[in-house]
């Protein structure tokens, strides 16, 4: 259904949204009735008026949301000190009440470390849903906002889905700041920039694009920022929604952005000269732009020595391949090419397959359908019912299904293998595709043999390479090919070879170092 | 909600894709279920019409999991016009679809490889199916038929087991060496060059009929004109232009003069490389230069005495030589009688002198049984095994 764009809808009602724009009224009294208005059924609102000075005849509001505020700090810090300290002033060096007293109390009185002035109260509105709280004074026409913001969070925790043997284990937790601290902890430098952006109609989520500004290309910057300017949605609740507003190639089964819940890798980005961008709300941070090759990179190749790093990554290349395109080559060889096989292990294979009633490529997409079934259903059980799922697994499939002749165990082992494999991808976005894409070589295995692995397969790269992400060209350095990059995808150099950065156009900070040879010479 | 016409078409392509399901799949396409694996082929002649026969192997029932070892082969053989028809008639009894190129061993019955292999010959080079690494074997004293009723030990299938036997035979004997389809026919085309192909037979083990390893079958003009012993292959295998491997070879005790059976060593040959030249002289070939280099090892020794020192290591090297020479004398000789070149010098020549081949071809039956040879070998004795001493006897 399509609807006229009809602006009316997103907006609050008009009524409201003239109370919105209205600038923060002299008179207290006023302020109170709007914001009385403007926060109608908000049961977690808190008003507090007072007086205050030398003959209480000053009247102040604070206004708070609960549960978001650190109320000892506002109680001891804000009310505290205008009830009873600026009362106990009374002496002849305030000339009460000729003073400015709004800047008597912001200067002198109110005792935190965040304290700025707005005048609107859309502005005011935005303070206390972050946390703030807003002080107004009768007699004056702007707020004070004061930072109190404190509410329950996650503390930062080990990452629970990129697990580590070496290295880091800290991962982001929902709490932007604490995310940018993780970051600003390891990058002890000024040129880490954080840019901040509000984005999300109606929620108003911080966002933060994260940078080296020394090191990441300016257009790069550039483009990103302009592309974060245009969003223009009620709200963001996750980094995943801004990855579909700043990818380049929206109907691709790749995604063009990597994702990771731990700092210190994106640290490494940074360092590489990739932006980050981080919700507030959400513990992933996304990675742009990013290339296909660096996703079987994990960031436990960089803390490894170098030798063991390039064999995994060998491996997990492997892997790759065979997660992708086992269970097609198996389907094809055994009912398009069967004198590729080996006899021995043919006769094997027709043993298996004796009584087993299905052609190959139905089996093959049953049990890998099975597979994917089970996997997804092992995402989204509740703790307790987790080993169900692999008793029905292990022995449904595994045993049964294989004991009643509906599958035979070579595709079995095939299709297991097949998962393991998938499993060896660090990045679960890549994983996905692969996922994907294994179905359509399996189909293509199904009807054309070898020969419609192998178109498969083409029409895969040549999409890849039609691809690219904020720029960068998805296969790089693959394709373009870059040979001195090479020595940083298929395998790591060690860290003493590793003066150039991967290249990206308009980086011009292009070493990470000068000298090329290890410190002991 | 009205569908556009995009919406049309990509509803289209995802039906067309869903029905691709139910389709049987691309023509040639075939289930496992649908087809048996074949072992071998054997091609015979049956009283002058063609006879193909071929070894199938039945897969094991699931329930016999894992003890597929104990399956009898099922020998199927029929007879044709042609051998295509033949191949294609054993289809009367077959309800499913061989797979040629499993078959790994092609016996050629002794009956066809006497009169003509031209009948064969064609569909073994163009069907697609034969595989052209099978090793062919020819039948001796047997028609091929039988070759295949018979067994070889510990294997289920007769001819897996000969293509495994001949190579465990080459690598510890040397005496035949396995030739591949490949190889046989592009022989068999050349000019220069005659193939001698290794025989099988059949000999009784406790009544048993068991296959067996005997004489190397030497062609002339596609067809049988005799054979090698096993002292004649041995030679002929050390004239091969390919490196070779692996074998046995017996010599006299370097300590006595007069030669005696039971004072003899063992060698084990490790490595030999025959290169072979014409020499040619004006525009006359005057012989052919047979140099042999080869290595083996000390491997045993049924006498008394002291070889293993540097003065007998010499003299056993003497006597390996003239023992290889012996033996390739001998190929020579008989090769010559049969006037059959399964050496390959008429390919030799063609090599380093195409013009005189192109005047000695016509006559190269006549020239060659008189063509003249020098044989040089150099072995090298190498190692001894655990002792690098002879066995020493308490005085």
């Amino acid at each position: 259904m399509r609807y006229k764009r009809n602006n009316k809808r997103l907006d609050p009602p008009s009524n409201l949204r003239e109370v919105l724009a209205k600038p923060i009224s002299a008179q207290l009294q006023e302020n109170l009735d709007d914001l009385h208005l403007l926060l109608d059924r908000c049961s977690d609102a808190v008003f507090k008026e007072f007086t205050f000075g030398p003959n209480r005849e000053n009247r102040g509001l604070v206004i708070f949301f609960d549960g978001l505020v650190n109320k000892e700090q506002i109680e001891i810090n804000l009310l505290k000190s205008m009830m009873l300290e600026l009362n106990m002033r009374n002496d002849n060096s305030y000339p009460w009440p000729n003073h400015d007293i709004f800047n008597l109390v912001k200067e002198s009185i109110v005792s935190l470390a965040e304290v700025k002035t707005i005048d609107t109260l859309q502005d005011l509105c935005h303070s206390i849903s972050s946390g703030d709280t807003v002080l107004l004074i009768d007699g004056y026409n702007i707020g004070l906002v004061a930072g109190t913001r404190s509410w329950q969070t996650r503390t930062v925790g080990s990452s629970e889905n990129e697990v580590v043997v070496r290295g880091p284990r800290e991962a982001f937790t929902e709490t932007l700041r604490f995310n940018t601290a993780l970051i600003r902890r390891r990058i002890k430098s000024a040129n880490l920039k954080m840019e901040s952006f509000v984005l999300g109609r109606i929620t108003k989520t911080d966002v933060v694009l994260c940078y080296i500004d020394s090191i990441a290309p300016e257009q790069l910057i550039a483009e990103v920022k302009k592309r974060l300017e245009k969003i223009d949605i009620d709200g963001i609740l996750d980094t995943g929604y801004l990855e579909e507003f700043l990818e380049d190639n929206h109907n691709t089964i790749f995604s063009q952005m990597e994702y990771t819940e731990k700092p210190d890798r994106v640290c490494g980005h940074l360092l590489e000269g990739q932006v980050c961008i981080m919700v507030d709300g959400s513990p992933i941070a996304l990675i742009a732009p990013t290339s296909f090759p660096r996703f079987w990179i994990a960031s436990e190749d960089y803390y490894e020595r170098y030798i063991p790093a390039s064999l995994f990554r060998i491996m997990r290349f492997v892997a790759f391949l065979v997660s992708l395109m086992l269970p097609s080559l198996f389907v094809a060889a055994i009912t398009y090419h069967q004198e590729m096989i080996p006899p021995p292990l043919y006769l094997t294979i027709a043993a298996a397959r004796e009584a087993v009633p299905f052609p190959a490529y139905i089996e093959a997409f049953l049990l890998e359908a099975t597979f994917e079934m089970l996997r997804e259903a092992g995402i989204r059980l509740p703790r307790g019912i987790g080993p169900a799922i692999s008793i029905v697994g292990a022995l449904i499939i595994g045993d049964a299904a294989v004991k009643s002749g509906l599958v035979s165990t070579p595709m079995v082992v095939v299709v297991a293998f097949t998962g393991i494999s998938s499993f060896v991808i660090p990045s679960y976005n890549a994983a996905i595709v692969v996922r994907m894409a294994r179905f359509g070589f399996l189909f293509a295995a199904a009807f054309l043999g070898l020969f419609g692995v192998m178109i498969a397969l083409l029409l895969m790269l040549i999409h890849m390479s039609s691809l690219n992400s904020l720029g960068l060209p998805y296969l790089s350095p693959i394709a373009p090919f870059k040979l001195s990059e090479m020595t940083d995808i298929i395998v790591r150099r060690p860290w003493f070879k590793s003066t150039m950065r991967p290249s990206m156009k308009g980086m011009e900070n292009e070493f990470r170092q000068e000298t090329t040879d290890a410190p002991h010479k | 909600m009205l569908p556009t016409n995009k919406f049309k078409i990509s509803c289209l392509l995802l039906l067309l894709l869903f029905s691709l399901f139910f389709t049987t799949g691309c023509w040639n396409g075939i289930e496992v279920n649908n087809t048996v694996e074949a072992q071998g082929m054997v091609f015979d002649l049956e009283d002058g019409q063609p006879s193909f026969s071929v070894q199938l192997a039945s897969p094991a029932s699931p329930d016999q999991s894992g003890s597929s070892k104990t399956t009898k082969p099922v020998n199927i053989s029929q007879t044709g016009q042609t051998f295509t028809e033949a191949a294609r008639r054993t289809m009367l009894s077959l309800p499913r679809l061989p797979l040629w190129a499993h078959a790994g061993v092609i016996i050629i019955g002794q009956d066809l490889a006497n009169q003509d292999l031209a009948r064969a010959a064609d569909f073994l080079g163009r069907n697609r199916h034969v595989r052209k690494t099978s090793l062919v074997f020819i039948s001796k004293g047997v028609t091929g038929k039988e070759c295949l009723e018979a067994e070889i030990p510990m294997e289920s299938y007769s001819l897996t087991g000969l293509k495994k036997l001949i190579r465990i035979q080459e690598q510890q004997l040397g005496y035949y060496m396995p030739v591949t389809l490949d190889e046989f026919l592009e022989d068999l085309a050349l000019p220069g060059i005659q193939p001698a192909v290794p025989q099988v037979t059949i000999h009784e083990i406790e009544g048993k009929k068991v296959l067996r390893l005997d004489s190397t079958a030497v062609f002339k003009d596609g067809k049988i004109a005799g054979s090698l012993g096993e002292t004649e292959s041995q030679g002929f295998r050390f004239l091969s232009s390919k490196m070779i491997t692996g074998g046995l070879i017996i010599i006299q005790s370097p300590l006595d003069k007069e030669p005696d059976k039971n004072k003899l060593i063992s060698i084990e040959l490790t490595r030999s490389q025959a290169t072979v030249k014409p020499q040619i002289e004006g525009n006359k070939l005057k012989k052919m230069m047979i140099h042999i280099e080869a290595e083996g090892n000390f491997y045993e020794q049924t006498f008394r005495g002291e070889v293993l020192n540097l003065e007998q290591v010499n003299n056993i090297n003497e006597l390996v030589n003239e023992k290889i020479k012996e033996d390739i004398t001998a190929s020579i000789i008989k090769a010559q009688s049969l006037n059959s070149d399964i050496f390959g010098w008429g390919r030799n020549i063609y090599r380093s002198n195409p013009e005189l081949w192109n005047q000695l071809e016509k006559d190269w039956p006549v020239i060659f049984p008189g063509v003249q040879t020098e044989i040089t070998v150099n072995f090298k004795l190498r190692r001894a095994y655990l002792q690098d001493r002879s066995f020493e006897f308490k005085e």
